[in-house]
């Protein structure tokens, strides 16, 4: 750029300063139009009519022999003093876009294009061959920027990332202070949940801070790219501008100057677009990359709506279950005890293999007239969508219904799949956190370890005395131990067929008929249980009886013992005088 | 009431039961609807807020990004207020548990 920067200070020296910024393009504009205005006008319409109206579009060789030809015709027409002032012009221009550079990367854009239009206004009659100039006006368009839409998207999004994080921390503080007011199986069981929410709550949080600094990003590269963009236009206006100047300074004495400035400013705004349309390329594909962290972030929430909305729907399918069948046991009355399924979707309190009677919030159904109104959805749940309560903690608890489908071999196998260590890892930390049917195959120096293992150990029971359903609650690091057995057992269950499975592994002939008695609805049925009932206690009586019996003629051989013993005191006393 | 076995003491304040699930909607349920809420309208205004150029690649990836967020935060919410129904219905139970002790209690020593 040496010869113009020559030409450059040969103007700077000829003419005086513009004014600073932007008005200083304009003030050079109207300084131009003042001047020499008519005398443009006038020479422009002579010569698009004229020597160069056939040209226009045409090879360069003709573009250059007709731009000297109009150049001429200004010179003469307006004289010294045109080309004088369209210098000053230029001047202007540099001005402006030094200005520009300096400050805020918006005006830049705006500098640029005004820039553009005061360059394309100044050869005047002449501006069919600078198209190329023109052409680097669209990019500047293209790339204007709403910064206040964007930083306003940015502060949002790091807002709602504090308050997620914030509900998580409440919550998570919150249920550990309900320690004061609930203890028991159920409220661990509230508290563990909760703190697998918070957890959750709190990633949430961080998906969406973790939003605000990708969207963040993304404006850094947008606001990269448009600067390198804009900043690759002003550099060639500006170059531009200075062979202009330098061409209009000469053309008097020198009229080829204008063509060739002519086809050296197209050259190089040519070259200029294909690197900003290479820019601009470059621009999107980083975008795009940065937008997939986006979609990673969308996928995260993604999956904690299904981990949500799941635990949402198992909660309300067990208080539903949980609330029919404490209704159809016990109204109003119900103790709880069929409330144990509830407890298992909603705090896991059914999956504790210890009971956890406690975490029975379905108990409270007892409103006779609500009883038809919670069974009408009852049967349009699918089971093998509800035999599994996917926890917020990454466990899952297994319908007590389910369990008394899956094989005992199915548990074993796998005990077996668990790794020793783990095996030692629970058994020292929470052996009660799995379920008797799995601890039933621990290893064997580990059994003892697992109270359920215990040969005094008995299932847990109701408030009457009888078997209660129990889920089992598999942790979130043994999930990945479950066999495909059991993962079939959960895909074909049945709530109804698992029920009748648990009935019959847990309660004798007798409390099945009372069961049966409570569902009975005609009188034969209940006739015919009543006398089915009757022949049973009989034969419970007669059994009893013989065992009597038995125990009496048993008893003779203690009796002749005691006999002995007497005899052998009466003898000692008899002996001791 | 059951007990649990081979565990320590239970004890339930059906008060403090139901402040935990008043609690659980005022300050988790309720705040979780107004966060989805500000997730959804965060969305861009303005289309061309990233530029013109760009229209047609950021806004939709945004916009799909803030509806997910939002439909994610709103499960949130209704977990939250399933866990709270949950514990309200505990806490009747733990009520209707005691009722009926009492009852039976009562029953027992009319017959004594």
């Amino acid at each position: 750029m040496g010869l113009f920067d020559a030409a450059g200070n040969l103007i700077e020296s000829g003419y005086d300063a513009v004014a600073d910024g932007v008005e200083a393009v304009g003030d050079a504009a109207r300084d131009f139009g003042d001047d020499v205005g008519s005398a443009v006008g006038t020479v422009a319409g002579t010569a698009l009519g004229g020597p160069l109206g056939g040209m226009v579009g045409g090879a360069v060789g003709d573009v250059v022999g007709g731009a000297a030809g109009a150049v001429v015709d200004v010179a003469s027409s307006a004289g010294a003093a045109a080309l004088r002032t369209t210098g000053d012009v230029v001047s202007g221009i540099y001005d402006g876009l030094q200005w520009a550079t300096d400050g805020a990367i918006d005006a830049i854009g705006d500098v640029i294009s005004m820039a553009i239009d005061v360059f394309l206004f100044v050869p005047g009659q002449i501006i069919g061959y600078l198209d190329s100039i023109k052409e680097l006006q669209s990019p500047i368009d293209l790339l204007q920027c709403d910064a206040d839409a964007i930083k306003q998207l940015i502060e949002d999004w790091k807002k709602i990332g504090t308050e997620l994080t914030n509900i998580g921390n409440a919550l998570e503080s919150g249920s550990g202070s309900s320690n004061d007011c609930w203890e028991g199986d159920a409220g661990d069981t509230f508290r563990d949940i909760a703190s697998a929410f918070a957890d959750s709550l709190l990633k949430a949080g961080g998906l969406a801070t973790g939003a605000s600094g990708t969207i963040d990003a993304i404006a850094q590269i947008v606001a990269e790219g448009r600067a390198e963009v804009l900043e690759k236009i002003a550099d060639t206006v500006e170059t531009c501008s200075w062979i202009m100047a330098g061409a209009l300074q000469f053309a008097v004495a020198f009229p080829l100057a204008i063509p060739l400035a002519i086809n050296e400013i197209n050259s190089r705004a040519n070259e200029a677009y294909s690197e900003v349309e290479a820019r601009l390329g470059q621009l999107e594909s980083d975008v795009s990359a940065a937008l997939g962290d986006l979609a990673e972030l969308e996928n995260g929430f993604s999956e904690l709506e299904g981990v949500w909305t799941q635990s949402a729907e198992n909660i309300r399918n067990a208080g539903a279950r949980g609330d029919g069948t404490g209704s159809d046991k016990k109204g109003s009355t119900d103790t709880g005890g069929g409330g144990g399924s509830s407890g298992g979707g909603s705090s896991g309190g059914g999956g504790s293999p210890s009971g956890g009677g406690g975490g029975s919030p379905s108990g409270g159904g007892g409103q006779p007239e609500e009883e038809p109104k919670e069974e009408e959805p009852k049967e349009e749940v699918d089971d093998s969508e509800t035999a599994v309560t996917d926890m917020p903690d990454g466990s899952k608890v297994l319908d007590p219904y389910l369990v008394a489908t899956i094989p005992e071999e199915e548990w074993q196998a796998m005990a077996e799949a668990i790794p020793p260590e783990k095996w030692e890892e629970i058994a020292a930390n929470d052996p009660e956190s799995i379920p008797p049917e799995l601890a039933k195959f621990a290893p064997d120096h580990l059994k003892d370890k697992f109270p359920s293992n215990a040969p005094d150990w008995k299932p847990p029971v109701d408030e009457n005395g009888d078997p209660k359903p129990v889920g089992a609650n598999i942790p979130a690091d043994l999930v990945q131990y479950m066999t495909p057995g059991m993962e079939q057992a959960i895909e074909d269950y049945d709530a109804e067929a698992g029920k009748e499975a648990w009935e019959q592994q847990n309660l004798d002939e007798e409390q099945l008929l009372r069961r049966d008695l409570e569902a009975a609805e005609t009188d034969a049925e209940k006739v015919a249980i009543h006398e089915r009932l009757d022949d049973l206690h009989q034969q419970q009586e007669a059994e009893a009886e013989a065992t009597t019996q038995t125990t009496e003629a048993e008893s003779k051989q203690p009796d002749a013992s005691a006999e002995t013993d007497e005899a052998t005191k009466d003898d000692y006393e008899n002996a001791l005088g | 009431m059951t007990t649990k076995m081979g565990r320590g003491r239970i004890s339930a304040d059906t008060d403090g039961i139901r402040k935990i699930a008043t609690a659980t909607r005022g300050d988790v349920s309720d705040p979780l609807q107004d966060v989805a809420q500000a997730a959804v309208s965060s969305m861009l205004s303005d289309q061309n807020a990233f530029s013109e150029y760009l229209a047609g690649v950021i806004p939709p990836a945004i916009e799909q990004f803030d509806k997910t967020a939002e439909t994610a935060l709103l499960a949130a919410a209704d977990f939250a207020d399933a866990l709270a129904k949950a514990l309200e219905d505990t806490s009747d139970s733990y009520e209707a548990s005691d009722k009926a002790a009492s009852d039976d209690l009562t029953a027992l020593t009319g017959e004594l």
